[in-house]
């Protein structure tokens, strides 16, 4: 039992990759879907966090408070997904959502442009330019979004445990590579990694109310969750003393799973 | 029946991956030697072989007769290799020395600086980690320039390999058992057809080479 993350260019093979693992391990399989579950927990419709998640970044490079919720809402419908740590995860941003997880094989697909081409005119029947600008301007944005939101770059192969190239193998041969790469004891989805799991998925709830609540929405705030113990870090304001950090404290204790709240917050004076 | 190259940066585990694919296998397993028999065919030493083929040349260096001849000698000495059958490579550039041959399944291995530092400070007790890492940093920076001086091409772009895999999670054993079944897929078998074209391949090497050293 493990999870798996694919990620990759569009038209690179990988909806058919995923779908042939899933039905290989006997696995959930998830994708672009997982935007819905963000949206239907956000109230909003699921086209506008597609959007947020895959558009340029502005111009100065900062990520929008939206585009931030957005990302975290995504990432908690994921981690309620993997819970129970099997799972084919193939949908955007691939290994970036699952990143400190350990127990997860981060698999990242490149194919020939001239196969990405090839497949982009067959599906929209378009011609062989239009077909390769659109390839490399989503590839760009995805690129760029990634950047941005996680200051990685995409392509970098040290971000992943294996770059398979779809040039050299078929869906059903790389599908056997990553099926014998899961099968490895070091992806085993153990107790404690389920311990792991429930924590992260709490800690993403944590990080996605922190961003939707009205008192620190704006407030640079990050937290993780340790057996049910949930550190709150980041910087806010020294108001009326103690009062900021009791508003923390009461917002992060009313998410279900969490025990006990730490703050380890910065704090700064905002009227030097 | 495959032949196996393996790419990597220094200290990154390439050495254990191959000899435990070589293991695994059934297969020889071959890095320096290559490198050795090379410079015997010029009558050179090893130490200025592998200076010739591991320091950046300059920006004339990639047309020099005699850096040419070199990089000749080595892909000579690794297609007779080729020639008799299953190998792991773990040498220098086996992606560039053996392009355009059928059925090479090309290995990039990466691993996280940190387990490169470890490694070299077990058997540099001496160093510090900073003296550590800047030292590997040096050596990827001049295979990097080699790679990209000689051949034009990024040594790190995956597209250059059939499988990158990085070592941290995947232990050496978990890797080698991946890249054995990856291995075993149909189109990196050595078939007649594949065989055939490494002779040739071969005989081609050793003639240009044979012009080279004349000229």
């Amino acid at each position: 039992m493990c999870i798996i993350t694919i990620q990759r260019g569009t038209k690179s093979g990988g909806d058919s990759l995923a779908k042939s693992l899933a039905e290989h391990l006997d696995y959930p399989l998830l994708g672009r879907e997982l935007l819905q579950d963000a949206a239907a927990q956000l109230g909003v419709p699921w086209e506008d966090v597609g959007v947020k998640m895959e558009e340029r970044p502005g111009r100065f490079g900062r990520t929008p408070l939206i585009t931030k919720l957005y990302v975290a809402a995504v990432r908690a419908a994921l981690a309620e997904h993997a819970r129970d740590g099997n799972l084919v995860y193939h949908g955007l941003a691939g290994g970036f959502l699952l990143r400190s997880l350990p127990g997860v094989l981060r698999v990242r697909l490149i194919a020939p442009v001239e196969l990405r081409v090839q497949a982009l005119m067959e599906s929209h029947g378009m011609d062989e330019a239009s077909a390769e600008a659109y390839i490399q301007d989503v590839d760009d944005a995805r690129s760029l979004w990634v950047k941005n939101v996680y200051g990685q770059d995409v392509q970098d192969s040290t971000r992943y445990d294996m770059v398979l190239n779809l040039g050299s193998f078929s869906i059903p041969e790389a599908c056997e590579v990553v099926v014998a790469a899961a099968s490895r004891p070091e992806f085993e989805m153990t107790p404690r990694r389920i311990e792991e799991l429930e924590d992260f998925r709490i800690a993403c709830q944590v990080r996605l109310i922190l961003l939707e609540c009205l008192g620190t929405k704006t407030l640079n705030l990050d937290a993780t969750v340790s057996r049910g113990v949930a550190v709150v870090t980041g910087e806010a304001p020294m108001l009326n003393t103690g009062e900021v950090g009791g508003r923390i404290t009461e917002i992060v204790a009313s998410v279900p799973g969490v025990k006990e709240v730490r703050l380890a917050i910065e704090w700064f004076d905002p009227y030097p | 029946m495959a032949i196996i190259t393996i790419s990597r940066g220094s200290l990154s585990g390439g050495r254990a991956l191959a000899e435990c694919l070589s293991a695994r296998l059934g297969y020889p397993n071959v890095g320096r030697e290559v490198i050795q028999e090379a410079a015997e065919a010029l009558g050179a030493s090893e130490e200025a072989f592998r200076g010739k083929f591991e320091t950046t040349p300059g920006l004339w260096g990639r047309l020099t007769h005699a850096r040419e001849k070199y990089v000749l000698a080595v892909q000579t000495a690794l297609a007779e290799w080729c020639t008799r059958g299953d190998l792991v490579y773990h040498g220098l550039s086996g992606q560039h020395l053996l392009k355009g041959l059928p059925g090479i399944f090309r290995i990039r291995l990466i691993a996280p600086m940190e387990m490169r530092i470890r490694a070299l400070l077990a058997s540099h007790p001496q160093m510090t980690a900073s003296q550590a890492e800047d030292f590997i940093r040096d050596v990827d920076q001049d295979r990097s320039r080699w790679v990209k001086v000689m051949y034009g091409a990024d040594v790190t772009d995956p597209s250059l390999y059939d499988l990158t895999i990085k070592l941290w999670t995947h232990t050496i054993d978990s890797a080698c058992e991946t890249i054995a079944t990856a291995v075993a897929q149909p189109r990196f078998q050595i078939t007649d057809e594949v065989e055939a074209e490494i002779f040739a391949f071969a005989a081609e090497s050793r003639d240009r080479l044979s012009r080279a050293k004349g000229g």
